[in-house]
């Protein structure tokens, strides 16, 4: 499940919505625990 | 999938306006997620101490109270653990030490009740006995 947030994250993060900035710093933040959640 | 990630943050603090102050949200929520990202997946090519360094070199963060709260915190458990990058990079060191110090400054000048945190209480008391 987390890796599906996680690619959904990236989706968000590579279409229109991602240029509001309440989207943009809310995909910053969550590919940041993702990220440092998710293993290598 | 790193390599998205990485642009997407790296896109937003890397504008030419990401440091005026209505952008600073957004600017330090991308900052606080390229030094998770470093923690975990540095790899010296798509994440470098380089990257590190310049987020390391920003803090404290002090715009959002929920990402400057966690990227502290974080910082502190990467300083407490010996494999981390922190540990295992000497400009990475260095860096999470001056930061360090200027979270300390930061904390002394805002005083016993400030409008925004940027440490929760465990980690207040956590910040006098980091050995940096």
């Amino acid at each position: 499940m987390v890796a599906q947030l996680a690619g959904k994250f990236m989706e968000i993060s590579q279409s229109k919505h991602a240029e509001d900035q309440n989207v943009a710093h809310t995909v910053s933040y969550g590919l940041g625990e993702f990220g440092y959640l998710l293993p290598k | 999938m790193l390599q998205t990630a990485v642009m997407f943050v790296k896109r937003a603090i890397q504008k030419p306006d990401a440091f005026d102050e209505e952008n600073m949200i957004t600017t330090e929520n991308s900052l606080g997620a390229l030094a998770k990202l470093c923690y975990a997946h540095m790899d010296g090519s798509v994440l470098s101490e380089g990257d590190l360094i310049s987020v390391l070199h920003r803090m404290p963060f002090t715009s959002d109270e929920n990402e400057s709260m966690t990227s502290h915190r974080i910082l502190f458990d990467q300083i407490e653990n010996p494999a981390s990058v922190i540990n295992t990079n000497a400009g990475a060191k260095q860096a999470a030490f001056e930061a360090v110090q200027r979270i300390k400054q930061h904390v002394i000048e805002q005083g016993p009740q400030p409008e925004e945190r940027i440490l929760d209480f465990a980690n207040l008391q956590r910040l006098d006995n980091l050995k940096c």
